[in-house]
């Protein structure tokens, strides 16, 4: 009984204006952001450059980050990013000074040495590249210069690159400043997180930001070691399923919302509310039904997309003479982003079944916006997973840097799946109320 | 297993509002009337009956079962709400089949009952008719067919003739008729013809309270020897209006033919009359509102 009741809850949405408005705005999106596939870069040996990455080592961060710091109080602007959006501050004499005294007891300089040191640097910058370079995200091995693909040349090799191609797109712009001997990174970022605090949170000094303060000099070696991760410990098409994740999972935060809304507003505009709960069927079930067919209908399309691009990376993996991962795409699409169109649908159905109002709506598009702010304002695009509702992770490619954060992915994903699961047991509860006239809809009680 | 509704001292309250207050009744098999001026809270006794609002107090059982057992009450009720409609997009056989499936019933029998029904309430030729098609008459017929398809032993039925055309309505009531012979029909109107032309029993509330429950015959009898007829000149009109319950009036060029309801002769030339059902509910009306 419960398939019959699936199965015509999927004719129902095959016939929803709202599954095709989903459909063609998920489709253009995917289009107009990821439709050329982009091959591989080979890295090539003798180079002039070979970009940079975040630094890891604990010293390199302190020094990256005393010069940051320092940076900013010779020009008294602190960037913060509180609930996401960018803020530009400037302290007063008091915090200015509390700054002042940290820096003195991290490096030895003191305000005075400060501005000499920084003037001597930026006048020596400006003099070898007419002016201080500005910080950008455009770095990295991501923005090789690169052609683009044609895809109907499968069979063409990794795109090699040139050794007049310029990589170097710096990232830090500040100088570093090496920490004084015996201090240790403990005692560090408790001084940074006060500093966090006087610049008011979510600043270049919070503790979990700290490691983007400081870069390191890519070597040859170290994008081989990459390029070879990709081909073959990623077979491939796992890299291009973690970019295709980090794209449509932005989609699949928002646009799910509409379809369970509509689903839930349709039994009330149709009149048929009434009819419906006098029905011997379980709550549960008509739920359940409305939920899997609308949740395998957010999924199709994106399933087929991913399809069409595993079949690029067959091709591809070919041409390379590299296995490629077939079901890559299958799980990343269910393990990645099947949790995050689960939440957007929950939302849907328990505000709409809640209030009998598109308020969900609203809902899910706050908490889209929000997550949005909060994965820029940690700087990265790449990882930080935390618990944001969208994961982010917009190149193809660092296997190794993701392996890292693999655990903190599952974590995320867990939790939005037993969030979903959780506003679905509330939609059966509401429903479950309702049909036995026991919820109804404050304001609508209060006209009574 | 009892075929009878029982109702004791049903209470149910709206925050402050007391929309049922202390109602006893038993309902037998056939068609029961459920009468009453709008906001006397027959919707809601009917929403009670179909386990779609929560009583305050009291008890009911249906057919020997306690209604909060609303699984079991669901498998032997059908009901058809005042404003009954369908998602637009279907047509009257896939609703069907839609609320069919949410009945519980398998395929083999859904396909047989649906074309039997359909061609019951005379609607075979409309299979494929979207419900955003259909005519009020049309969708309410679509309501009774939905609401017995799973031949459920009760069918509460509220307010289904309001807006439709003196056609539509006959052809309404004796579908209701038919489909009493085998089972309990409750209907719940404020149009006295209705119940005049269909119901053997029926129960009048008022403010929440049941004031008559009993035979037609019986609320017949109740204003046996209270109601008049006289032909007055149009110029004592507002007068009579105002001093007595107009049931009826006629009114023509010079004079007017008034149907009115009085304890005792109301004046010289009225004539005593034999009370129908609406007569009859007036009188109930104003010695209740008396009496208040």
């Amino acid at each position: 009984m419960f398939l019959s009741l699936f199965w015509k809850e999927c004719r129902q949405l095959l016939r929803s204006i709202t599954f095709y408005l989903y459909l063609v705005i998920l489709v253009l999106f995917y289009f107009s952001q990821l439709s050329t596939f982009t091959p591989l870069v080979k890295p090539q040996p003798g180079m002039k450059s070979y970009g940079a990455d975040y630094a890891v080592d604990k010293k390199d961060i302190m020094d990256g980050t005393l010069g940051k710091l320092a940076y900013c109080f010779y020009t008294n602007s602190y960037t913060a990013y509180p609930m996401g959006f960018y803020k530009s501050v400037k302290l007063d004499e008091d915090e200015a000074a509390r700054v002042a005294e940290i820096i003195e007891k991290d490096t030895g300089m003191d305000k005075n040495e400060i501005t000499q040191f920084m003037q001597k640097y930026f006048n020596a910058e400006a003099d070898v590249n007419e002016g201080p370079e500005v910080f950008t995200e455009n770095y990295g091995p991501d923005n090789y210069d690169m052609e683009s693909y044609d895809p109907e040349n499968f069979d063409d090799e990794s795109y090699e690159a040139q050794p007049s191609d310029d990589f170097e797109r710096r990232m830090q712009f500040w100088p570093d400043i090496p920490a004084v001997e015996g201090l240790t990174y403990d005692e560090f970022e408790k001084q940074m997180k006060e500093i966090d605090g006087l610049i008011g949170g979510g600043s270049d000094f919070a503790p979990s930001r700290l490691y983007m303060n400081a870069e390191k000099e890519l070597t040859f070696e170290d994008l081989q070691k990459e390029y070879e991760d990709t081909l073959y410990k990623d077979k491939i098409s796992n890299a291009y399923a973690r970019e295709f994740c980090d794209y449509l999972g932005l989609m699949l935060a928002i646009l799910p919302v509409f379809l369970s809304a509509t689903r839930a507003l349709r039994d009330r505009r149709a009149k048929a509310a009434e009819v419906i709960y006098a029905r011997k069927v379980s709550s549960a079930a008509v739920i359940l039904s409305r939920y899997l067919a609308t949740l395998l209908f957010a999924l199709l399309p994106v399933i087929v997309l991913g399809a069409m691009v595993t079949v690029q990376c067959i091709y591809y993996g070919r041409g390379l003479g590299v296995d490629v991962d077939a079901f890559a795409f299958l799980k990343h699409i269910f393990g990645w982003l099947m949790p995050t169109a689960m939440t957007a649908l929950s939302v849907g159905f328990f505000f709409t079944e809640l209030t009998d109002s598109p308020i969900a709506v609203l809902v899910q598009g706050i908490w889209w916006m929000a997550s949005n702010f909060m994965a820029f304002g940690k700087g990265t695009l790449e990882g930080s997973f935390g618990l944001n509702l969208i994961p982010r992770w917009n190149t193809c490619g660092k296997y190794e840097k993701f392996t890292e954060q693999l655990p903190d992915l599952i974590t995320n994903r867990i939790f939005y799946a037993a969030i979903a699961l959780l506003l679905l047991a509330g939609t059966i509860i509401v429903y479950e109320l309702k049909r036995k006239g026991k919820w109804e809809v404050p304001w609508k009680r209060a006209s009574k | 297993m009892s075929t009878e509704i029982v109702i004791q001292n049903l209470d149910k309250t709206y925050g402050k509002k007391q929309a049922l207050k202390n109602v006893n009744l038993t309902i037998g098999s056939g068609m029961f009337g459920l009468l009453g001026p709008n906001g006397a809270g027959k919707t809601t006794l009917m929403k009670i009956l179909s386990t779609l609002l929560p009583k305050t107090g009291g008890e009911v059982r249906i057919c020997g079962t306690d209604i909060g057992h609303s699984r079991e009450i669901r498998k032997m009720t059908g009901y058809l709400p005042q404003d009954f409609s369908m998602y637009g997009n279907m047509s009257s056989y896939e609703a069907m089949d839609y609320l069919g499936v949410l009945s519980g019933l398998p395929k083999s029998v859904r396909k047989e009952r649906i074309p039997d029904l359909l061609e019951k309430v005379n609607l075979q030729n409309n299979k494929r008719t979207k419900v955003k098609a259909m005519s009020g008459g049309m969708r309410r017929r679509l309501g009774i067919a939905q609401a017995i398809l799973h031949d459920p032993k009760v069918l509460i039925v509220d307010e289904p003739t309001a807006g439709l055309d003196p056609e539509e309505r006959v052809r309404f009531r004796n579908l209701l008729c038919e489909i009493a012979e085998d089972r309990i029909v409750i209907l719940s109107t404020h149009i006295v013809g209705d119940i005049e032309a269909t119901c053997e029993n029926i129960g009048i509330l008022n403010e929440g309270r049941l004031i008559y429950r009993g035979s037609v015959e019986g609320l017949l009898g109740e204003a046996y020897g209270k109601i008049y007829t006289a032909r007055v000149s149009k110029k004592e009109l507002p007068r009579i209006k105002e001093e007595y319950i107009v049931t009826g009036m006629m009114v023509s060029a010079a004079h007017a033919d008034v149907r009115l309801v009085s304890e005792k002769l109301p004046f010289q030339g009225a004539a005593l009359c034999e009370a129908n059902v609406e007569d009859a509910y007036m009188y109930l009306m104003q010695k209740e509102r008396r009496v208040r």
